[in-house]
């Protein structure tokens, strides 16, 4: 067996393979779901508990912390239940039996599971499996409010800077764009998910420590450009992808949004807070210098996110807006789709 | 949802692009970052080194270097406060099946703050020193690799944490970095070349300066300035009103600054005070009298009083954080029976004859507290316990001991954690503070059970006390942003900003031209 890590750098210089590139786009597919490695995790520790013990009835504790409600999820818990009754030890609602408690801990880099049967089972009375902390997404993302939705489009480990969704009027086809450590990368929308299809490398420039370069639209022909090192970029979206840069004194973005309710513009902003805190995104109505004031108004029209707003850009027509978030539960970033509704 | 036509689309380009105009400042989401302004920071340490090479395991001294030299020096790999390594010097790491064989990619293009190459020879020649007897490094291209004689299936969080900065050592012995800072002035009226740092240094000012070759991007701020030797009191003062940025807070002004409302943040326990028995005091060596003595004390009353709740009893020798399953030890707390052992033991083993000496070895008020609560709650067992001073046993456990030097039967410790592998730390813990042989079983497994039974073990002998371990303080100035530091106690400098106008061109001109080693 050989174990291999591979971390992509954080930009590249010169011309990368592409199937270097290739790599990159398949390590930022989503995070595996927590559930299948914790139950591989919770089988082992089964294995564990009953493995040296008398065979005997337990009652189980599960005990979850409250920063992670739900830890332990049905299926979870099932799988070692039944790998306790395979090896003879059953569970039990009887008072006199002894307690099995069964708890999930963290450590930087770790997580244990650990069965404590307070010398019921034996006489060390703990039994432990550990696995990579990373295993596990967690997220405590809020409901989102009524008047505005919120719908999680992308996620990966590696920081994104800027997102846009993207109509190819000639194929029809839909596309989620993100500038990404240095590269532009392309995903298309097929059947209900997105395909990553290439990755370019953004014209060389000067590592930042907020990432390189944001999505624009030019103006008058709304082409697609990147603000990038004080320069616009056009992009041109052919089989490969291509920028042209020049010297620009721009340098923001749009965050506006069609009202389905009365074909308004609604200004969206976020809070005040930095790069520490979660944020909301709030709409502001259609007066640039007035925010909301009232509470009624933050609650109709705000939604919680799960981090910090990086990056908000409306999509051509309007009708949605793409905020790139890191989420402080997790550290990855999200590309969500945020779109308004009347409430009904 | 409701269909926009095409002169609305016509409508909304003109208005979004009007909007842009309009908030051109202002548009991006949370606030942005901006780059400029000095960072003040004030210490309590006299002197600091910033040569990894000079850190002693588990002082407290080596947190505030750790803190300072992480502004300098890179790692080969970093964890985030989300459990995963990233990639830092190393873009790419694998091992082999046995754990003994580790491979790092260099990433390219990495300039010390001279504006010279970091290379696989620079990664070798300063990782060797540090790293523990067994591993060796070689570099090849741009690529080294860590042989161990055993398994270190941990090295990961070996290599992100603690003493394993990548630095590079000058002709003069100064020592340069990759960081996103470089130490500008290191002395008040002692320059020393301006890209450089050396080892052991006592200046009152530590003045950083942002390296815009950084490979992580230069960071937003100008600059650190690092005063040191700054009394608590006076740092929460010099926070109040406004003279620094950031501060360490002591445990007994933390709720004092809470009272008034200023920023406080708090790792997680990084430090653990202790006792250690020592046989050269021969009544040491009894282990019903350690029993008794750990029986008796009261670590909740030295939490909660004492330490007015800004710290933590401590049942264990790693912190829950650390290893995940010291909450599985229980204090062992009960004057009743500490009084039953003592009353049972002969004359000459229950210090009968003299008594037990307990040196503070760790620095500080808050130890000779502590020192002071253990001597209380060992005499409610009829213990008699003496606490002597480092100045009345100088050097007495030490090979220097003098025939004259009362010898102490216990110790009061202060240890810093410092790694992110609980099984070196352990293993740190049981060497440096003599507790027996090492384990070589316990860091090379991977087996979590392993490395709690060797604690356990530990508690059980009982020739080591927990007593409580406490947090860090920092208290934080209004205009101090995106402060995102690692539970562990990494402050992250490279990522915080100053919310203050940013400068124009000519004032940065001016701020730049300031003396060396005078106060912003």
């Amino acid at each position: 067996m050989y174990a291999k890590q591979k971390l992509s750098p954080s930009h590249y210089r010169g011309l990368a393979l592409p199937c270097v590139l290739l790599a990159f786009l398949f390590a930022c597919s989503p995070t595996p779901t927590h559930a299948d490695s914790l139950e591989d995790g919770l089988k082992a520790l089964a294995l564990k508990v009953c493995a040296p013990s008398r065979k005997q009835s337990v009652q189980m504790n599960w005990q979850e912390s409250p920063g992670q409600p739900g830890i332990f999820s049905a299926s979870a818990k099932k799988a070692f239940l039944a790998q306790l009754s395979a090896c003879g030890m059953e569970t039990t609602e009887n008072p006199e039996a002894p307690i099995l408690n069964v708890t999930v801990q963290f450590t930087p880099s770790r997580l244990l599971l650990i069965a404590d049967a307070g010398g019921a089972i034996d006489s060390r009375s703990a039994r432990m499996i550990e696995l990579p902390r990373a295993a596990l997404a967690a997220s405590n993302e809020l409901p989102p409010a009524l008047h505005f939705r919120k719908e999680l489009l992308w996620q990966q480990e590696k920081p994104v800077n800027s997102a846009v969704e993207w109509l190819d009027k000639s194929s029809q086809q839909h596309f989620l764009f993100l500038l990404s450590e240095g590269l532009f990368v392309r995903l298309r929308r097929e059947n209900g998910e997105w395909i990553p299809v290439d990755s370019s490398e953004l014209p060389p420039g000067k590592q930042s420590r907020l990432g390189r370069g944001h999505f624009v639209y030019g103006y008058p022909d709304t082409q697609l450009e990147i603000l990038l090192d004080g320069k616009e970029c056009g992009v041109e979206l052919g089989s490969r992808v291509s920028f042209n840069c020049k010297r620009t004194d721009i340098g923001g973005k749009i965050t506006a949004i069609s009202s389905t309710c009365d074909g308004t513009y609604q200004i969206l902003s976020t809070g005040t807070g930095d790069h520490a805190q979660r944020d909301r995104i709030t709409l502001a109505g259609p007066n640039v210098t007035r925010p909301p004031l009232s509470e009624d108004e933050l609650r109709s029209g705000s939604v919680y996110m799960p981090g910090p707003v990086l990056d908000m850009l409306a999509s051509l027509d309007g009708q949605s807006v793409a905020a790139v978030v890191k989420n402080l539960s997790t550290g990855n970033y999200e590309v969500y789709r945020l779109t308004t509704s009347c409430g009904d | 949802m409701k269909s926009i036509g095409l002169r609305q689309v016509a409508a909304t380009r003109v208005f979004l692009v009007g909007l842009c105009l309009l908030m051109v400042p202002a548009s991006r989401g949370t606030l942005s970052p901006r780059r400029g302004g000095t960072l003040r920071v004030e210490l309590h340490a006299q002197t600091v080194s910033l040569d990894p090479r000079e850190w002693g395991t588990g002082m407290t001294a080596s947190a505030t270097n750790e803190k300072l030299a992480a502004l300098v020096f890179d790692r080969l790999v970093a964890l985030d406060n989300y459990g995963r390594f990233q990639p830092q010097l190393a873009t790419e790491w694998s091992h082999d099946a046995a754990f003994k064989r580790w491979q790092f990619t260099l990433r390219s293009s990495v300039k010390f703050s001279d504006g010279t190459a970091l290379s696989a020879a620079d990664v070798v020649a300063a990782l060797q020193p540090l790293l523990p007897n067994g591993q060796q490094i070689a570099g090849s291209g741009n690529s080294v690799v860590i042989q161990s004689a055993v398994a270190v299936p941990y090295l990961l969080e070996e290599l992100a944490s603690g003493r394993f900065l990548v630095y590079r050592v000058q002709s003069d012995s100064t020592l340069m970095g990759t960081g996103p800072f470089f130490v500008a002035e290191a002395n008040v009226g002692a320059r020393k070349p301006p890209v450089s740092v050396s080892g052991a240094i006592a200046p009152s000012h530590l003045r950083f300066r942002a390296n815009e070759e950084a490979w992580s991007g230069r960071p937003f701020l100008d600059g650190i300035d690092v005063t040191l030797g700054v009394p608590p009191l006076r740092q929460l003062f010099d926070l109040q009103l406004g003279r620094a940025d950031l501060v360490e807070l002591s445990p007994d002004l933390v709720r004092r600054a809470m009272q008034e409302n200023l920023r406080v943040w708090s790792s997680a326990p990084v430090t653990l005070y202790g006792l250690r028995f020592d046989d050269a005091q021969p009544a040491a060596a009894d282990a019903k009298l350690r029993e008794a003595v750990a029986l008796s004390l009261d670590r909740q009353t030295m939490a909660n009083v004492l330490l007015q709740k800004q710290a933590e009893p401590a049942a264990a020798l790693l912190p829950q954080w650390l290893s995940g399953y010291a909450f599985l030890f229980t204090m062992e707390e009960d004057i009743e029976p500490a009084k039953e052992i003592r009353a049972a033991l002969p004359a000459h083993a229950a210090a009968g004859k003299e008594p037990l000496r307990l040196r503070v070895d760790a620095s500080g008020d808050l130890a000779k507290l502590l020192g002071e609560r253990v001597a209380v709650n060992a005499r409610q067992a009829a213990i008699p316990l003496q606490v002597v001073n480092r100045a009345a046993l100088r050097g007495s456990s030490s090979a220097t001991a003098t025939s004259t030097d009362p010898a102490p039967g216990l110790h009061l410790f202060a240890w810093h954690y410092s790694s992110l592998s609980s099984r070196v730390e352990l293993e740190s813990f049981v060497s440096t503070l003599n507790l027996g042989e090492t384990s070589g079983s316990a860091v090379s497994s991977t087996d979590p059970e392993q490395l709690y039974a060797r604690e356990k073990k530990l508690l059980e002998e009982r020739r080591v006390l927990p007593l409580v371990v406490l947090p860090e303080y920092v208290g934080l100035g209004p205009k101090v942003r995106d402060w995102m530091p690692a539970q562990w106690g990494e402050w992250h400098l490279a990522e915080v900003w100053l919310d203050v106008p940013e400068p124009s061109a000519e004032q940065r001109g001016n701020s730049n031209a300031t003396s060396p080693g005078a106060k912003p």
